[in-house]
């Protein structure tokens, strides 16, 4: 039955493509679309094209880019964005590497609840939880008394840790660090002992161990960490606004000021596609490099 | 086999060593002294220990008690990495990240041997194990024997004064098994390295060993050579575990020097000859081989000679013998094993027949209970 069996293979895989098209594909053309445009009158966006007797005009600019590329700015928030998350994405990943080895090597009826202690977090607020952050890192908070008697202690000037470009990778890490130890821990879980066996029983010591056959072994589960973690990373703009005040913004913080506050939604679609189109040049260099040095990628 | 010349120390001396889990005794005052050049077998049912031994050799369990030495030195504070001891596992435990020549040169390279050389050793460690275009694949695009000859190379490559082996051939298909059974015996000779060899099944024990120590519950049982362990037990476990064996429950009736009258339930007398003096009243068992019994029908009992009267119940064609299981007329069922030497040997007896068996009085073994 070729017929039939064409019809369920279309209701299995209908729905998937069908929201994939319209949640995913749609929207981003959507914002290619408005990148092109010109803001409206009233804020948003212009009609990008116009019917009269002559027929259907197209109103369509490069401005946006021109605008974008002119200004050096906004280059320098990207870069800016770029070096966060990449502090971020290592911060992440040396915290959560020894966590989730740790649980990957705890008892098996262990796991399960030092896995949900990961996720705990998840069940609060994430506003409740970076305000919290505000709270522990404010002025009158043990932890900020404490940094400056030291430096006081030390003849020199006290610091601020709210709203500073420190509070804002605080920040970040702390939010963004159980994606990180998820996916590790996925990967680690799965390996063989016997290969840890074999490697001290051939001559190496527990550091080579590491090394030579764990940490190899979980750049699956690296990748995929710091994928999680880099991309949101880059294009966060909550934990900015409420941790970094005014020198904390990152390219996030502008593009939703100009969809909410200046009202030009054409810019801001041009400042998500340049830095969408940046992301996607990144993760492609970074699986083509990792590819090139590991010879292959064992999953 | 070639009994390997006694070397003045033996290379692992292992004195009373155990290990515990818990409750469990895995290994329980274990002693064994192994030659150098020796391939001694460590052979039990699973769970008997064996496995852990092996562990405590390589040195990746601590003993709970006792001492392993190796070539004189103790090894209690030497950690595996440093023991001049490699182990090919059960299912070779090959590094999947790293191609085989990487795989082979793994010890090399952890001892800091320069990259030329280990290039040269890699490509010659290749070429013995007839692998030498493999250098470059890795270990899941290889067949379960070529990653087992890997495994074995890896783990000879820096010539380690001890290989372990734990339960190589396991994995293998049974043709494929019985082939590397010859070679691992010339790979020994050749190389010349003692090995410890860890399995379960007794025939792959009974080819490949110089001495086999049969395991039980953590403990030693008996250390012998095969032909040792298979015609002479030492007990009722070793002889049903080592080959097919028909266990009588028996009781010594009469004694005359080393000839006893044994009587069995359902039987009557048995004829056997002891090898120690045994006591009228003593109970015990007596173990029998089914190749040593024998089938006919109808003949007058020579002097030392056991014979009884059955029913064939079951056979067995196997090619090259047949298993036979026979009734007596008390209701013990005996096993009884004989070769298809003539064409025409299997259509001769039939389930249903009457048949005697018969052995001579050396055939049978009496163990103490």
């Amino acid at each position: 039955m070729p017929d039939k069996e064409r019809l369920t293979r279309w209701l299995i895989a209908g729905p998937p493509w069908l929201y994939l098209l319209l949640l995913f594909v749609a929207p981003t053309l959507i914002m290619v679309a408005a990148s092109f445009g010109w803001p409206g009158a009233e804020g948003g966006l212009s009609p990008l094209w116009v019917r009269d007797a002559q027929g259907v005009h197209f109103d369509l600019t490069l401005d946006n880019y021109t605008d974008l590329a002119a200004t050096s700015v906004y280059a320098w928030l990207f870069l800016k964005s770029l070096a966060y998350a990449v502090v971020v994405t290592a911060c992440c990943l040396i915290l959560a590497y020894p966590l989730a080895l740790t649980i990957a090597r705890s008892p098996k009826r262990w796991r399960d609840a030092l896995l949900l202690l990961v996720i705990l977090p998840f069940w609060s607020n994430f506003l409740v939880r970076i305000y919290a952050w505000m709270i522990i890192l404010g002025p009158q908070a043990g932890l900020s008394r404490l940094v400056n008697g030291v430096l006081a202690w030390l003849h020199m000037e006290p610091v601020a840790l709210l709203f500073s470009p420190f509070a804002v990778l605080i920040g970040l890490v702390y939010v963004h660090l159980p994606f990180m130890i998820l996916p590790l821990y996925a990967n680690l879980e799965k390996h063989d002992p016997a290969l840890l066996d074999a490697a001290r029983d051939l001559g190496a010591a527990p550091w080579q161990c590491f090394w030579q056959i764990t940490f190899p072994l979980s750049r699956p589960g690296v990748v995929a960490g710091a994928i999680l973690v880099f991309i949101p990373a880059l294009g966060a703009f909550a934990v900015p606004d409420i941790l970094g005040g005014t020198g904390g913004i990152m390219i996030g913080n502008v593009i939703k000021m100009q969809f909410l506050e200046a009202r030009d939604w054409p810019f801001g679609s041009a400042l998500s596609i340049v830095m969408t189109v940046l992301v996607l040049v990144l993760t492609a260099a970074a699986a083509w490099a990792a590819r090139r040095s590991g010879g292959r990628i064992y999953a | 086999m070639a009994t390997p010349t006694r070397a003045p120390l033996p290379l692992l001396d292992i004195r009373n060593a155990s290990r515990r889990f818990g409750e469990l005794s895995a290994v329980d005052g274990v002693s064994l002294q192994i030659e150098a050049g020796e391939f001694f077998t460590l052979l039990g049912p699973s769970g008997c220990g064996k496995t852990t031994l092996l562990r405590l050799i390589a040195g990746f369990e601590p003993l709970d008690q006792g001492q392993i030495f190796l070539g004189g030195r103790d090894m209690s504070a030497t950690p595996p990495e440093a023991r001049p001891i490699h182990t090919v596992f059960q299912n070779y435990a090959l590094f999947p990240h790293m191609s085989v020549a990487g795989n082979i040169g793994f010890p090399l390279r952890m001892r800091g041997v320069a990259r030329a050389e280990i290039q040269t050793r890699v490509r010659e460690a290749l070429e013995d194990v007839q692998l030498p275009q493999m250098a470059s694949r890795y270990p899941d695009e290889l067949s379960g024997g070529q990653r087992q000859r890997v495994a074995i190379a890896r783990a000879l490559i820096d010539q380690p004064q001890l290989l372990l082996l734990d339960e190589p051939l396991a994995a293998l298909d049974l043709k494929l098994r019985e082939q590397m059974r010859v070679e691992l015996i010339k790979l020994q000779q050749e190389v010349g390295i003692t090995f410890v060899y860890v399995t379960h099944d007794q025939g792959e024990a009974l080819a490949l060993s110089h001495r086999i120590a049969v395991m039980n519950e953590g403990k030693v049982i008996q250390v012998g050579t095969p032909d040792a362990i298979y015609e002479c037990p030492i007990n009722r476990f070793v002889a049903d575990f080592i080959g097919n064996c028909n266990l009588i429950d028996v009781v010594v009736a009469a004694v005359d020097g080393l000839t006893v009258q044994l009587s069995a339930k359902g039987m009557g007398t048995i004829r056997a000859r002891v090898e120690q003096p045994v006591q009228p009243g003593q109970a015990g068992v007596l173990a029998l081989r089914p190749e040593r019994l024998r089938i006919d029908s109808d003949q007058a009992p020579a002097p030392d000679e056991n014979r009884f009267d059955g029913t064939i119940r079951h056979q067995l064609y196997l090619g090259d013998v047949t298993r036979y299981r026979v009734e007596l007329h008390g209701g013990v069922t005996m096993e009884v094993l004989l070769p298809n030497a003539g064409a025409g040997d299997r259509r001769v007896l039939a389930i249903g027949d009457q048949v005697q068996i018969a052995w001579h009085d050396t055939a049978g073994r009496f163990l103490n209970a």
